[in-house]
């Protein structure tokens, strides 16, 4: 799945058209629209409405689907310099300061890409002297978003991409310019997002079904504590990984109708040794 | 259309502290083409919560540092002190460019980039300090990274030989997996510098120490150092239980004393595995599918092996099988 978040409507525009993307009904404090498999949150300006906003997406995800996913921020921002480039330009940031606390935070910068890259340094208010920074670009959302959305997923599934807007001194920007100024990028845009997701897929767990359904039932069976499934499952990784196939096979040697802690554990170490000797 | 993972060392992650040292300016000319990231304190990057250690391996970065103290540690008791008094190790670098599927530090360190610390000058003024104050020093300077293997990054082995040369009160240890003997080959070999070659069955290495050189390069780097006076320590560890351990671990032994003649060696040095429970939980998550990982081993007092019978049969057998080539009193288990 990829998670966008991006502050305002006009920015979002021609990215809902082009992944066709409808809105949640079920959200209206924080409006969500979703695909077969890109959700946008559209958080509002400022790191807070953006942390807050990362969290409400991302909270009732479940680990499977974060742990294949792509959480990504995508706005506006000013540039200190021309030589990031001009407006309407993309960079792609590799370092995010906060600029009220200091805080830094890192994407990890793990795939090719053809864009220039760029530090960001998130302010509370607009940015209008061209001196406020002496590298880098500035935004009003990305430290937040960093901030929450690592609660998420590791640093390698987080990018943050930039359109230079301004350069810092007060210039004016209409909401038309900048809904033209993504339409232009949003093919490039969604290529890079599909491109970062296919490269993150991961497997979300080592142990097929029907062996996780052994445990369960056997856990169940034997009356095990938490620390002995813990035991259990882990084991059940080497087991698998060595070839075997059913758990509830050795099971089948087991006396499973144990009526006292001593012969549960009795029975659970029997268990163990038969998956351990299993190689 | 599937994104391309950046070549190592795409980016460079530089300590403001750390720009203008030799070794940073070093580095900047050998990654030229290298983004350069400003940073206040390299543990900001290296010691992150929740970094993904295999993803980042699929494109390491390097992080350049100012090491603040301690510049110098005790020995630990996972690794052997060969009847030296005054163990220490230090680290100039954390993490290794190489990617060993039991190797401790993906448990140890959270991420999978590597710092290199490059004011140099408090690493040697520390080892000098315990020298003068203890009267000797047994100093490995290739732990928690393999240095010969960064060499041709930066010589740090080089500056720590050159050290020992005049130090004859120093002992110094250089492990390695690396055939990299070349990088150092020019050096005079003095007789306070140990090369230690970590050696493993072919099979082994190919399947389990993913981009290290083969047993047969590191046999011929180490029989190199050999033929040029060094001073060389032969480790079989970890010893693993895989499949016919006995018959693969016993044609290590012959295949090594097939290449290297026992006389010339200065020691041996065998071990099963063994790391910290902490460590083995981490890589365990992060290798959902590693066999080697995900083996039952038992743990006694935060440390993860394999069961006690067991352990000892590997180490006599392995033990064992070398001497038959090599005297006991040359023959260190641990
Ligand atoms: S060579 Fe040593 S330090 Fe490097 S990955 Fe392998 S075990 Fe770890």
């Amino acid at each position: 799945m990829i998670f966008l978040a991006i502050a305002l409507r006009c920015e979002a525009a021609a990215f809902l058209r082009h992944s066709d993307l409808k809105a949640d009904q079920q959200s209206l404090r924080f409006p969500i629209y979703r695909g077969a498999d890109i959700t946008v949150a559209i958080t509002g300006v400022g790191k807070v409405r953006a942390a807050m906003a990362v969290v409400n997406m991302l909270r009732t995800e479940p680990i499977d689907v974060l742990r294949r996913s792509v959480v990504a921020n995508i706005g506006l921002c000013g540039a200190s310099r021309g030589d990031y480039g001009s407006r309407g330009d993309l960079i792609v940031i590799n370092q995010v300061i906060d600029h009220g606390s200091r805080r830094r935070y890192y994407p990890d910068m793990l795939l090719q890409h053809d864009l220039p890259e760029a530090e960001v340094e998130t302010f509370d208010t607009p940015v209008v002297t061209p001196d406020a920074i002496e590298n880098g670009v500035v935004d009003m959302e990305a430290a937040g978003f960093f901030e929450a959305a690592s609660r998420f997923v590791s640093p390698d599934r987080i990018l943050i991409v930039k359109m230079i807007s301004d350069f810092l001194a007060g210039e004016r920007v209409s909401p038309d310019w900048v809904e033209q100024a993504f339409a232009a990028k949003t093919e490039p845009l969604a290529v890079m997002l599909r491109q970062y997701h296919d490269c993150h897929r991961n497997q979300a767990s080592s142990l097929p079904g029907h062996i996780e359904d052994d445990i369960r039932v056997l856990a169940e069976q034997l009356r095990l504590t938490a620390t002995q499934r813990c035991e259990l499952r882990k084991l059940a990784v080497y087991f698998v990984l060595n070839g075997g196939e059913s758990i509830a096979e050795l099971g089948e040697t087991l006396d499973l109708h144990v009526t006292s802690k001593v012969a549960s554990k009795a029975e659970f170490a029997k268990l163990i040794a038969a998956m351990s000797a299993f190689t | 259309m599937t994104a391309t993972y950046l070549p190592n060392f795409s980016h460079l992650y530089v300590e403001r502290a750390a720009r203008t040292h030799p070794a940073a300016q070093r580095l900047f000319e050998r990654f030229s083409r290298a983004r350069i990231v400003a940073i206040d304190d390299y543990r900001s990057v290296f010691n992150r919560r929740g970094q993904a250690f295999r993803e980042q391996k699929r494109s390491v970065k390097l992080i350049l540092a100012v090491k603040q103290e301690p510049f110098i540690y005790p020995g630990s008791h996972y690794a052997p002190d060969f009847d030296q008094p005054n163990f220490c190790y230090n680290a100039m670098i954390l993490n290794c460019i190489y990617d060993c599927e039991y190797c401790y530090l993906q448990g140890m360190y959270s991420s999978a980039n590597i710092v290199v610390f490059v004011n140099t000058k408090p690493f040697f003024d520390a080892a000098d300090k315990i020298r003068k104050e203890r009267g000797s020093i047994y100093l490995c300077v290739s732990y928690d990274t393999d240095l010969l293997a960064f060499e041709n990054i930066i010589p740090y082995c080089r500056e720590w030989i050159e050290w020992a040369v005049d130090r004859p009160d120093a002992l110094l240890e250089i492990r390695t997996k690396s055939a990299n003997f070349r990088a150092i080959a020019d050096l005079p070999a003095p007789s306070n510098v140990i090369l230690a070659w970590t050696l493993s069955p072919h099979d082994v290495c190919l399947a389990h120490e993913q981009r290290t050189p083969r047993l047969a390069a590191r046999l011929a780097a180490a029989n190199d150092a050999i033929q040029r006076g060094w001073r060389v320590r032969l480790c079989i560890d970890p010893i693993l239980q895989i499949r016919d351990w006995r018959a693969v671990y016993s044609a290590l032994v012959d295949q090594i004393f097939g290449a290297v003649a026992a006389e010339s060696v200065d020691d041996f040095s065998i071990g099963v595995f063994r790391m910290n429970q902490d460590y083995l939980d981490r890589i365990r998550r992060s290798r959902e599918t590693s066999v080697l990982a995900h083996y039952p081993f038992a743990n006694t007092k935060k440390m993860s092996t394999y069961a006690a019978d067991v352990r000892e049969d590997m180490l006599d057998h392995v033990k064992h099988r070398i001497l038959s080539y090599a005297p006991a009193a040359r023959v260190y288990c641990h």
